[in-house]
Parts: structure tokens; sequence; C-alpha cells
């Protein structure tokens, strides 16, 4: 119980530091996510603490994620506006991006002889963390593969996707919110906000689709493969 | 009680609400074993609750911008349990990148270069308001 608190603490402590670090110097190796990450990992390295035993603590970080998902309510609600126009471009993006994202995953997967539980854990990474989560537990993958891939996704995809879409002359910022958001989820979303508040907002619509359709989805694509 | 400290409470309060609508999400979710899992039934919960004005946005924003400003931190764990994988990594590493790279670009032209068509000429036919 005290280890447990100790290291919840602990990682809210680093996390702190991490924060005010990346506010001080913001560049992509300096996100949080990395640096707290990383430094958890090397702590636990040094000490000989198992993850396991991290998790004791850690596990309670986890669970609220599901209330920051819920959260999106509120931007969705004061945003609303600005993406009622497009309701059936965006959602025929979602369907369409997902789609893509699900067979595409499970083709390479299986071309490049994945095991059956890493395929299952990659399906879906295009989805925003605690969903995906959910997605791959209930199909039979590991949660923490999932973890990772959703990350690298995410990270992958607001690199490269604004620049990419700007090359392609994707200029809208209807196409260019659904884009980023059906690769790199709340990420993707989050990394729109950042540039256009309209785009952010088409985002964020994208992001909750595509946990819905993807959650609909996906046990269709797992049965019909394995 | 000082002004910093009220503020601080109903920070706190905030997140408390938007925790027990994702833990009502979740329990409907678990109850009628739905394909949705509880935090997005959460989700639109709130949003219903916002739109139908039982919940105002002025009881919910503070909170839910620091949910959502920390929300790295409730990554990390899940995270971090990369280290027991490092043997996997070895193995299929390269295979994943590749497959996350191949995926995610085949997934953005093929969603984004559709919607902007069709968004284009949207704003053509009927020009925006």
């Amino acid at each position: 119980m005290i280890k447990a608190l100790f290291w919840l603490i602990l990682t809210i402590v680093i996390f702190l530091i991490g924060f005010a670090g990346y506010r001080r110097y913001p560049r992509v190796w300096t996100l949080p996510i990395l640096t707290v990450t990383a430094a958890m990992i090397l702590i636990l390295s040094l000490t000989g603490v198992s993850h396991a035993t991290y998790m004791t603590g850690g596990q309670y970080l986890t669970k609220m994620l599901g209330p920051a998902i819920t959260a999106f309510a509120i931007p969705l609600y004061t945003v609303r506006h600005h993406v009622r126009r497009f309701l059936p471009e965006i959602g025929l993006g979602v369907v369409i991006g997902t789609s893509i994202a699900l067979t595409s995953d499970i083709l390479f997967g299986l071309l490049l002889h994945l095991g059956r539980t890493t395929n299952l854990a990659l399906l879906p990474k295009s989805v925003t963390l605690p969903v995906a989560l959910s997605i791959s537990e209930r199909s039979g993958g590991t949660a923490t593969l999932t973890a990772t891939f959703v990350l690298m996704t995410g990270l992958v995809g607001s690199l490269v996707g604004p620049r990419l879409m700007t090359g392609l002359k994707i200029r809208h910022f209807v196409s260019r919110g659904v884009g980023l958001a059906s690769i790199a989820h709340v990420m993707g979303a989050t990394k729109s906000m950042t540039l256009d508040q309209r785009e952010g907002a088409v985002g964020l619509l994208t992001m909750v689709l595509t946990a819905i359709f993807a959650s609909i989805l996906a046990p269709f694509i797992i049965r019909f493969i394995y | 009680m000082s002004t910093k400290m009220r503020a601080l409470l109903s920070l706190i309060g905030q997140v408390i609400l938007i925790t027990c609508f994702a833990t009502i999400g979740e329990l409907i979710s678990k109850s009628f074993d739905l394909a949705l899992p509880g935090n997005i039934v959460g989700l639109l919960l709130l949003y219903l609750a916002l739109k139908a004005k039982i919940v105002q946005v002025k009881h919910v924003e503070r909170g839910g911008r620091l949910l959502l400003l920390i929300m790295p931190l409730f990554f990390v764990p899940a995270l971090s349990g990369i280290m027991d994988y490092t043997a996997f990594l070895r193995q299929y590493g390269l295979q994943v990148v590749l497959i996350v790279i191949m995926s995610s670009l085949l997934t953005l032209v093929g969603s984004a270069y559709i919607v902007d068509r069709l968004a284009h000429r949207k704003d053509e036919v009927t020009p925006r308001d």
C-alpha cells in the first residue's frame, strides 16, 4: 500500500518536472510522454523493481484515462457549430479512414509474419488509447504493446501528417482535421487544435467517431481473419 | 476560505463530476455488454447533459481542461510496460515501425483526400454562411 502510493507520487512528481521542462523547451523529444516514460523505465531498471510492482500504484493513473476521454465532451460541445455543417463528410472520412487503417494493419501484419497476439495488439493503433486498450483486451492482444503502438502511431502521425497533407495540397480544415485525427487519434486532434481551432474541432469529432466505429468494426475483421 | 482555496476545491469538484460521468458510462457499458467502451459512453452522456443544460459548461470546463492538459501523465504507467518487451522489440521492432508508417500513410491519404474534394465542393455549391 505504502509502496503503491510511493510509485504513484513519484510518477506525478517526475511528470511535473518533465512538464515544466517541456514548457521551457518545447521540442518533440522533450514531450513529457517520452521523457517521463523514459525516466520511469530508467528508475525501475536501476532499482530492480518490476513493472508489475510499479503498476500497483501506476494503475490508478491508467484508470484516469477514462475521465480524460470523457472530458473531451466539453471542447466537443463548445466547438460544435464549426463541425455541424460538415457532419456527413466527417462521418464518411471516419468510415474510410478506419476501414483502411484496420484492414491494412492486419494485412501488413500477416504479410510480415507478426504473431497473432502482436497483430491483435497492433490493430487498434489509430484509436485513442483507452478505447484501443479495451479493443485489444477483448480480442486477446497485449495491452502494453497496444499502448506502445498507439503512441508510436500518434507521434508519427502528428509529426509527419501536417507536412504530408500540405504537400498533397490537402488544405480544407475539414479534411486536414479528419486526416490527422484518423491516424494520430488524440495526439492528432491536439496538434490540430494548436494549428487551427476549426481543424481541432473536426479532429476531436473524428477521434470520437473513430473510437466508436473501430470498436464496432474490429471484432468483425478479427473474426474474418482468425 | 480564501479565493485560491475555493478555486482549488471547485477544480477538484469538477474533476470528480467528470469522473462520475465516466464511471456511469463504465457501468452502462459493462451491464449492457456494449461494444462501446465506458469512457466513450461517458463522453456521450456528458455531451447530452451539456446539450440539455443539465450540466453547464462553466461547471466542468476547468476540470476538463486540467484532465486534458495532464493526459500524458495517465499514459506513462501503461507505456513504461514496454521495458518487459525488449526481446520482442529486437525481433519485431523494425516490422512494426514499417507497418505503422505504411498503414498511417494509406489511411491519411485515403481519408483526407476524399474528404478534401467533398468539402471544397460543398463550399462551392453552398458558400459559407
